[in-house]
């Protein structure tokens, strides 16, 4: 539930946001929000990546996806 | 009905679009662990044959809009076909004349029919379940579609090795790529509305990953606007736009990619734990990286 709190505010919250980037530990303790190294590593390695925050759409995802038949 | 398996190679290469491509999982995973591909061939044609019967179910329980090889149909005619899938499976797995087949644990092909109970289980619990909170979403993912994969992968290395620790590396490889498979099949729902495209085709967008993220996240007043608006969808096309846009705004697009990138990661790691055979274990890693729904 936290992970889902914090990509809320990453992609909502534009102060949270920009302490996010400057120092995700401190931007996680002022809001009270807690993750996993693991979530916090992935975390930080997906939103430096591809996945940056309001770049893509689900209906343009959803073009891509094919899952079962 | 002939069905026709063919046998890959470290040159393989795997066509993303491919509705078939997760039938080649039970015999890539008994090659990866020390076996012959065709080893898993019965295992894979009764898979399939599920996995075909599952998706016409989902459907029909779901109310989603019929595929086009069945639309014409009707519903009816098109469980009577999915049976006849499920019996058809059942029949390749007990009398399957290949000695491989023959020779697997008992307690494992039972295994086979308990995993169905399962997913039965998650599937008649997501149908009633009216407002599922996004917790008891990832309980359903893993008993239904999870567990399907799971049961695919472990089955096809079993053939192959009973070493518990590799077993059970390829179940869990198996349990990550069910998991990406379903937030693939969620996103179905989230098409373009388009004229041609019916309010029904969205039945189903309630239980998606982005609805029940979205409503875990979003601000009591928008949850509120959220849910009025999910139950207008049926009828009122604004509405399901509203629903789109508010499903939009929560950040639902980059939560959906990054559990995509996770379950794609653990797969990996998964198979890698596996110590599998190097060339079919590029092709198991081609067969993860088309769930990298970016790079399509």
């Amino acid at each position: 539930m936290s992970l889902a709190q914090v990509v809320y505010h990453i992609t909502n919250n534009a102060e949270f946001a920009e302490k996010w980037r400057n120092d995700p530990e401190a931007a996680l303790k002022d809001k009270g929000f807690q993750l996993s190294r693991e979530e916090m590593n992935f975390l930080c390695a997906g939103l430096g990546g591809t996945v940056q925050s309001g770049s893509v759409r689900l209906s343009e995802l959803a073009i891509k996806a094919t899952s079962w038949m | 009905m002939r069905l026709t398996l063919p046998h890959f190679n470290e040159d393989t290469e795997v066509d993303r679009r491919s509705p078939l491509r997760w039938a080649f999982l039970p015999g890539l995973c008994c090659q990866a662990a020390g076996g012959e591909m065709h080893w898993a061939d019965d295992l894979a044609a009764a898979w399939l044959l599920y996995y075909v019967a599952a998706h016409i179910m989902d459907t029909i329980e779901d109310q989603d809009e019929p595929d086009p090889h069945w639309s014409s149909i009707g519903s009816g005619a098109a469980l009577n076909i999915a049976s006849g899938f499920y019996f058809s499976a059942s029949v390749i797995l007990s009398q399957s004349r290949s000695p491989l087949t023959q020779s697997l644990d008992p307690t494992l092909l039972s295994e086979f029919y308990k995993r169905f109970l399962v997913m039965c289980a998650g599937q008649h619990r997501d149908l009633l379940q009216h407002d599922p909170s996004l917790d008891s979403y990832w309980t359903r993912a893993r008993e239904k579609s999870g567990a399907f994969f799971a049961l695919a992968c472990r089955l096809g290395a079993s053939l192959a090795t009973s070493e518990p620790s590799k077993l059970a590396a390829y179940q869990q490889f198996g349990e990550n790529i069910g998991i990406a498979v379903q937030l693939l099949d969620d996103l179905e729902d989230f098409k373009p509305l388009t004229e041609e495209r019916s309010l029904a085709y969205y039945r189903g967008l309630s239980r998606s990953l982005p609805v029940r993220y979205a409503l875990a996240v979003l601000p009591e007043p928008q949850c509120a606007d959220l849910r009025q608006e999910i139950e207008r969808a049926a009828r009122d096309r604004r509405a399901l736009q509203r629903v789109f846009e508010l499903v939009e705004t929560s950040g639902a697009s980059v939560f959906l990619l990054l559990q995509l990138e996770k379950y794609r990661q653990q797969a990996n790691q998964c198979l890698a734990e596996a110590h599998p055979n190097a060339a079919p274990a590029q092709v198991l890693h081609s067969l993860v990286q088309t769930l990298d729904i970016l790079s399509a």
